[in-house]
């Protein structure tokens, strides 16, 4: 058994480095073709896409591989010796996969027992169906892609942040972003199910304080100027969309400007995206030269990832 | 019984410097042909070129290890840099490409104009013109729609895809009668120059050298009522106005035109008149 724990010959690195080298060209295609888009032009981002999809694709190799094993004694008997090998690296990847999860999950305590104890059971369930129908390798191979599966998301839990935040310069969750110049701009991007239906719609971004002040929000959606945005006592900006312009939509647009710069004139942005239609890429901003994906928190003068926060509704 | 390579090691190593040397001086290529306006920012491509790179080491390595053929591995090696290399090439062969937005019909104005009318102004169709009535006291003005590009389109220059790109070219063209009721009339209104008419000719408000706005009269006689092609155009580095063919100004580039207005926009009595439009048309081109 404590054989079954040494280290791999040079031979099987060999052969597992071949293997996942072509996921990696995948990964990085796709990172090209990410930074081609004229939206989304982040090198680090477009990264990000293409180890995605470099995960994707081994998966799926992965699992036509695990298949097409499992298929075998249906289609036709095993190669002798075949049914033992991978043993060891079946529990190898078990084992290493466990202590990857775990440390993944040390922040979130409240996760790593029901985790790990989820991941035991799957594993030991898919390890011995596989097993018992294609041998070892095929079990081997199908325990490394619960591994991934179980470890990806580990990295999306964030600690369960107090019902009620301030929105301050330094909170990681709520924080306020503005227009540093006149050049900055502030862009949205809402995606919709299903075309808007035949009436207006209202627009609200969610403001940090009280503004009296000079400064107007201009609003452009969909390419079209819509002028100065309605301010509320709370700091809301409001702009009301006719029902010509939101008509059949798929998607809007929302880029707001200032008509002089104020430090004072702020929205509030946060760190959670998961409310957003377009997920961590719909809002962003241009700082008179580029695009950048994300937020910017100037009181801190750093980029933030996060979306603002808007409401869209009918009229 | 020893296994036969599936290539052999000299073959192995011509392909993997073939393909690798013909996919490495694409790469080059796309470096020495860089253009903001084509490309977009330079870190951005610099970040393609990179994994571009990365991909085709890898799938050298890959080659190698695998010992595949030759035509094999240059198929393979072309497929990893080939998003950088062809996006590239198709931005810098659509470099003549432009965004328009064009008044195709009087009756159509909906599609190129957002119309604001305050007071006793009013629009109209007449003879298939749009005219503009804004008597003095009352604004009444066209705004400009911004051309829409939609998103996914790779193959055009970057300049022409991002809404602020201040390495664009743009260029206003208008053909239309004035006719003034007072001292002014608003032609064109810019983010930051702004186009009169006077019974003396032009008054142009623009930027100098320093970014302040500065005035500037040309004398250019003019009858009232009379049609003339106008052309604003700006570029990086310089901006020039246009009429019939002469040039009236030049100076220093403002930046983006922004938000184009063609009416008057002010309210006091030394404005008010009528604009009667044959034609229009906004460009935004490579610089």
């Amino acid at each position: 058994m404590i054989g079954a724990f040494s280290l791999p010959g040079r031979a099987e690195v060999r052969s597992a480095v071949a293997g996942a080298l072509p996921h990696g060209i995948v990964g990085l295609v796709v990172a090209q073709l990410h930074l081609a888009l004229p939206s989304s032009a982040e090198p680090h981002l477009a990264l990000a896409a293409g180890v995605k999809w470099a995960v994707l694709s081994w998966i799926v190799s992965e699992a036509l591989a695990v298949a097409i094993m499992l298929a075998r004694p249906v289609l036709g008997p095993k190669r002798p010796g075949e049914a033992d090998a991978g043993r060891g690296t079946l529990l190898r990847i078990v084992g290493v996969g466990a202590i990857i999860i775990a440390a993944a999950l040390l922040r979130s305590p409240g996760r790593l027992v029901l985790n790990l104890l989820g991941f035991a059971m799957v594993t030991v369930t898919v390890c011995w169906t596989v097993q018992r129908r294609a041998g070892w390798g095929a079990s081997a191979r199908a325990a490394s892609i619960v591994v991934v599966l179980a470890f990806f998301p580990t990295h999306l839990d964030y600690p369960t942040p107090p019902l009620k935040v301030r929105v301050l310069p330094d909170n990681p969750f709520n924080w306020s972003t503005g227009w540093p110049s006149g050049e900055w701009v502030l862009r949205h991007r809402v995606e919709l199910d299903a075309p808007w239906p035949e009436k207006g719609a209202s627009i609200t971004f969610i403001g940090d304080r009280e503004y009296i002040g000079p400064a107007a929000i201009l609003a452009r959606v969909n390419e079209r100027d819509l002028g100065p945005m309605r301010r509320e006592v709370s700091g809301h900006a409001i702009i009301e969309l006719p029902a010509d312009v939101a008509r059949g939509q798929r998607m809007f647009v929302i880029e707001l400007r200032t008509s002089i710069s104020d430090p004072a004139l702020r929205l509030t942005a946060q760190r959670w995206t998961g409310g957003a239609t377009a997920g961590s890429g719909a809002s962003s901003y241009f700082d008179g030269e580029r695009w950048h994906t994300g937020t910017f928190n100037d009181a801190l003068g750093s980029p933030k990832p996060g979306v603002y926060v808007m409401l869209l509704g009918p009229l | 019984m020893t296994a036969r390579p599936l290539v052999e090691p000299l073959h192995l190593l011509r392909g993997v410097l073939v393909a690798g040397g013909v996919s490495s001086v694409g790469l080059v290529i796309v470096l020495l042909t860089y253009s903001r306006a084509i490309d977009g920012p330079y870190e951005e491509l610099r970040a393609s070129v990179l994994f571009a790179a990365a991909a085709l080491a890898i799938a050298l390595l890959w080659g190698i290890i695998r010992k595949i053929p030759t035509l094999a591995l240059a198929i393979l090696a072309a497929i990893s840099v080939s998003p950088t290399v062809l996006v590239h090439a198709a931005r810098a062969a659509n470099r003549g490409a432009s965004v328009v937005v064009r008044l195709d019909g009087a009756s159509s104005y909906g599609a190129t104009f957002d119309v604001a009318l305050q007071g006793a102004s009013r629009l109209e169709l007449d003879d298939g013109q749009l005219v503009l009535k804004a008597p003095s006291g009352s604004t009444g003005f066209l705004t400009v729609r911004r051309p829409v590009v939609p998103m996914h389109r790779i193959n055009l220059p970057r300049v022409l895809t991002l809404p602020d790109a201040i390495s664009a070219r743009e260029e206003v063209t208008l053909t239309a009668a004035v006719s003034r009721e007072n001292a002014y009339f608003i032609l064109i209104e810019t983010e930051r120059v702004l186009v009169q008419l006077t019974s003396w000719g032009v008054h142009l408000t623009a930027p100098d050298g320093r970014g302040t706005p500065t005035g500037t009269s040309r004398s250019a006689p003019m009858q009232n009522g009379e049609s003339y092609s106008w052309q604003l155009s700006r570029a990086p580095g310089r901006a020039t106005l246009m009429r019939d063919g002469v040039e009236l100004w030049s100076g220093p580039d403002p930046g983006q035109l922004g938000t184009i207005r063609l009416g008057e926009t002010r309210t006091d009595i030394e404005h008010g008149g009528t604009l009667r439009i044959r034609a229009f048309a906004y460009s935004k081109l490579v610089g």
